[in-house]
């Protein structure tokens, strides 16, 4: 038998994911890097983007907000501030919730929590965007 | 001694009291049971971040003993020994939640008193930020104050807080960030916890744990550099230390109104059972008055 990648995301509020496949695609910091069964040990960071798991036909999607990747024993060990999988979003509320976050970040009078919150929400909107797109890319 | 009413109106509020806090009991259980798995929801993460961090030490050392390292690496190790000092309190909102606050701000003032000159405050919770706010002639800089985020704490405002920190620990040359906040030991205990997050010191005390017979970190690739990796590592690490430390706050405060509400409920229905005691006892006393009064009319008349 092939040897087989085991995928783990990890998020300061949950253990999000954790799965097996042939292969993983990293939205690495100099650009996407692909792991396979028996990679080289290797840390790395990451840029908010899509990480995408191979197995067999199968490709599982997810989206993450920057963060670290650990690759060690055939096994990557992703941190992030915020994982999701492709099938979990919705392009539409993602889409509002891009135009709310952007409309909030107008307002000058918000303070700084308010205005924090609506830049993250603002990148993981554009995040969610991205990987939704894909997946819709790939159906067709 | 009360009049019957008196005792029949204060048997009504005691007893609507008895209601409001076995609510605030109720709701406090179920949030705190909340909590208590976000915590637990929180700790993989805790964990691999201190893994990944002491799996770097041996680079660390060598960068920091070779004189080369950047400063905004050094910085998380190292800082003046002379400085400003910050303080990070993590009170509640809310009060009826017994001494939670009360031991927080005494601990706070404790250390206020041990600092000459001028400090940094970070005030998360409501409570904590009235107080130092009342206290007067304290030479103090607000970093950042956070109120209204319990009880429900997300990892957005451990951003926030550590941002605020990280900025002032950087540019302000602080020699120091402590914290002082209440840890949730269980539903029936919580602890007062006093400790320096800033410079970060507990991996250079402890060999870094064996990686289960893992290659060595030396063996490790790095991308970006080193360097880059580790500055970018350790905001995020500070900022799951503080998200831990918001969850733990989070839960002990609600573990601790749930108790204070428990003994508040306790002592309403033991003043309700006193009160209706008394209360039954007058009404008996003048019906065996009125008896006594009519049975000495009727043999004064009979006589």
């Amino acid at each position: 038998m092939a040897k087989r990648l085991t995928l783990e995301l990890v998020t300061p509020e949950l253990a999000a994911f954790s799965g097996e496949g042939d292969s993983v695609v990293l939205p690495a910091w100099e650009g996407e890097m692909g792991v396979l069964p028996g990679h080289a040990p290797f840390l790395v960071q990451l840029k908010p983007g899509a990480v995408r798991l191979r197995d067999g036909d199968e490709t599982r999607l997810f989206a993450v907000s920057g963060g670290f990747a650990e690759i060690r024993d055939d096994k990557v060990s992703l941190f992030a501030e915020t994982a999701e999988m492709a099938e979990a979003i919705d392009g539409e509320r993602a889409r509002q919730a891009l135009e709310r976050a952007q409309a909030e970040l107008k307002r000058k009078e918000a303070d700084s929590l308010t205005m924090a919150n609506a830049e993250a929400a603002l990148q993981r909107a554009l995040v969610r965007l991205k990987v939704a797109e894909l997946r819709k890319g790939r159906r067709r | 001694m009360a009049s019957l009413r008196d005792l029949r109106r204060k048997i009504k509020s005691v007893t609507s009291t008895e209601q409001i806090t076995k609510a605030m009991k109720m709701v406090a259980a179920a949030r705190m049971r909340r909590s208590q798995s976000a915590i637990i929801a929180a700790r993989p993460f805790a964990v691999k971040m201190e893994e990944l961090i002491s799996s770097l030490e041996e680079e660390r050392r060598a960068l920091l003993s070779s004189g080369e390292a950047p400063a905004g690496v050094r910085a998380f190790f190292e800082s003046p020994a002379e400085g400003e000092a910050g303080l990070i309190l993590i009170t509640a909102d809310k009060g009826l939640c017994g001494a939670f606050n009360t031991v927080l701000l005494r601990a706070a003032l404790d250390w206020l008193r041990g600092r000459k000159g001028k400090v940094h405050l970070a005030l998360v919770g409501r409570k904590g930020r009235d107080f130092l706010r009342r206290l007067k002639g304290l030479d103090c800089e607000v970093e950042i104050e956070l109120a209204g985020i319990f009880p429900r704490v997300g990892f957005q405002h451990a951003e926030v807080l550590g941002k605020a920190v990280l900025d002032a620990y950087a540019q302000k040359g602080l020699a120091r960030w402590d914290v002082i906040y209440n840890e949730f030991k269980s539903a029936a205990q919580q602890r007062l916890v006093r400790r320096t997050l800033l410079p970060l010191a507990a991996f250079g005390s402890e060999p870094a744990p064996a990686f289960n017979g893992g290659p060595r970190p030396a063996e490790l690739g790095y991308e970006p550099d080193y360097e880059a990796l580790l500055s970018a590592l350790l905001p995020r690490f500070v900022k799951a230390e503080l998200y831990r430390m918001l969850l733990e706050s989070q839960a002990a405060e609600l573990s601790a109104r749930m108790n204070a509400m428990d003994a508040a409920s306790k002592n309403a229905a033991e003043l309700r059972d006193t009160l209706n005691v008394q209360a039954n006892r007058q009404r008996q006393a003048m019906i065996t008055k009125e008896i006594a009064e009519l049975v000495g009319g009727a043999e004064a008349l009979a006589a």
